[in-house]
């Protein structure tokens, strides 16, 4: 086991984690975060490596806005001036259905055409690339909405000037998408994890009780006492929080979620959402709706069913719906509420590898 | 005197004799058939409450409760359940294995793993019929 992981995927820039015997962790750099699956029985790990960062691969060069020759990317340089009809790829199709069906899921909180906005704001390139102080001044640009974009099937219509920012669903779907590519290739019986910068999906036959899976604000922000461990048996998990991607712009301080309607960073009583969901996808444009929902935040969680905790600006934990109060419970996730294209692996993409070991 | 054939009209009492009973095999056949039908329904009945008690027993013993999706909530990562796929070789994980947190920011944003080739754009049409301007 040791030495599958060891040499096989060393070589592809996967390294092992240890997280016990019972299953097997490998973590990797992508799309400007961290990358980790978790599996068992252990050893498909080599195979589901290969399967996922082909996978995240995919996603990066369809819908990064921080790639001058991603897909998106093209498209926005496109339809700058004038607007346009395109004819885009499957999987690009697929990530912008499932962010317009967040906007449509969260009354418009979350809003993929967020991107000028964010632009404005100084969050114009890969996060580790920009300064400690943007000398720009920050400039208030309200999202234009959903209303002008069009998709039908493949055919996408962008109005000029939209800039599309996915960042409330593409991880989530990324993570969605992984873990089914991962489950198809390694068969039953198994189960796989898969965490892209802690937006989480699961596929296949858990751990007994399901996965357990740590709550936390992570890289040593606010109290450690905080955490929580859950169990998660299916569906997916996300976090989002106004306490980490933060950068100054002309002195003042500013963070990634975004409020459509103002264009400018939130400001509400939620540093930190975590929501569970039946997809990963789901859960995080629950999350990122929670923080921007702010005072209304309990209530539209509620609204949705969507077990879901979150953290005050002050640290007080609040959880709604079926979020369990004990650390080590499980979570009940209900099925969709989320409508929008459900995550597939596309034709053409073939698993690496003949499909585990079963 | 009356001829061979003709009957003896004198012996009337053999013609008040009660009717003779029926052959013992009549009664005791449609009986038996009874018996027998309420012989398989009852041992179909207690086979039925054995079956039924073993599998109780057995999902109770396999399945704790809400607690153990690894048998009731095993699914797709789109969350639809897949009914019956329990192996019964999940392992039992005790430590989290992974983390939700807030996105971490590491250097390097692309992907390590092989398969990063330029994105291919489809069909560009700028100047668009839908067009605003």
């Amino acid at each position: 086991m040791t030495s599958v992981l060891g040499i096989a995927t060393a070589s592809r820039g996967w390294r092992r984690v240890d997280v016990g015997d019972a299953t097997v962790a490998a973590e990797t750099d992508a799309l400007g975060t961290l990358a980790r699956v978790v599996c068992w029985p252990p050893d498909r790990m080599e195979v589901l490596t290969d399967v996922v960062g082909e996978e995240l691969g995919r996603l990066d060069r369809e819908a990064s806005r921080f790639r001058a020759d991603s897909e998106i990317s093209r498209i926005h340089d496109a339809s700058s001036s004038s607007g346009g009809l395109f004819y885009i790829s499957e999987g690009l199709a697929e990530a912008i259905g499932v962010a317009l069906a967040a906007a449509r899921f969260t009354d418009g909180r979350v809003d993929p055409t967020v991107g000028q906005a964010l632009v404005n704001l100084g969050y114009d390139r890969d996060f580790v690339l920009m300064p400690d102080d943007r000398p720009a001044r920050p400039a208030a640009s309200p999202a234009p909405g959903t209303a002008g974009v069009a998709l039908e099937g493949r055919l996408l219509r962008l109005p000029a000037g939209v800039l599309l920012d996915l960042g409330a669903t593409a991880k989530g779907l990324g993570s969605d998408r992984a873990a089914l590519a991962a489950l198809q290739a390694c068969g039953r019986p198994g189960g796989v994890l898969v965490s892209l910068g802690g937006d989480i999906a699961v596929g296949g036959e858990p751990p007994i009780g399901g996965w357990p899976v740590e709550v936390a604000e992570g890289l040593g922000l606010g109290d450690a006492s905080l955490a929580q461990v859950v169990r998660l048996p299916a569906g997916g998990m996300a976090t989002s929080s106004t306490a980490v991607r933060r950068w100054r712009c002309s002195g003042q301080t500013m963070h990634h979620i975004i409020d459509p309607h103002t264009g400018l960073p939130t400001s509400g009583p939620w540093r930190t959402a975590t929501v569970a969901a039946a997809t990963c996808a789901e859960a995080n444009a629950a999350s990122t709706a929670a923080l921007v929902a702010g005072r209304d935040a309990v209530d539209w969680l509620m609204a949705t069913g969507l077990p879901a905790r979150l953290v005050s600006v002050d640290g007080t934990i609040r959880r709604v719906g079926s979020w369990p109060e004990a650390d080590g419970g499980v979570l009940s996730v209900p099925g969709r509420r989320m409508g929008g294209p459900l995550p597939r692996v596309p034709r053409g993409s073939s698993p690496v590898g003949s499909g585990g070991s079963q | 005197m009356a001829t061979p054939n003709e009957p003896n009209w004198e012996q009337t009492e053999y013609l008040l004799q009660p009717e003779p009973p029926r052959p013992a095999r009549a009664v005791p056949g449609r009986d038996e058939s009874i018996r027998r039908m309420r012989r398989i329904t009852n041992w179909s009945l207690a086979a039925l409450l054995v079956g039924v008690g073993a599998t109780s027993a057995a999902l109770a013993h396999v399945v704790p409760g809400h607690a153990s999706p690894a048998v009731s909530s095993s699914s797709t990562p789109t969350g639809a359940a897949v009914a019956g796929n329990a192996s019964g070789h999940a392992p039992a994980v005790s430590g989290a294995v992974a983390t939700s947190n807030p996105s971490q920011v590491v250097a390097g944003g692309g992907v390590t793993s092989p398969g990063g080739t330029p994105a291919q754009p489809g069909t560009v049409s700028p100047r668009s019929p839908w067009s605003d301007s």
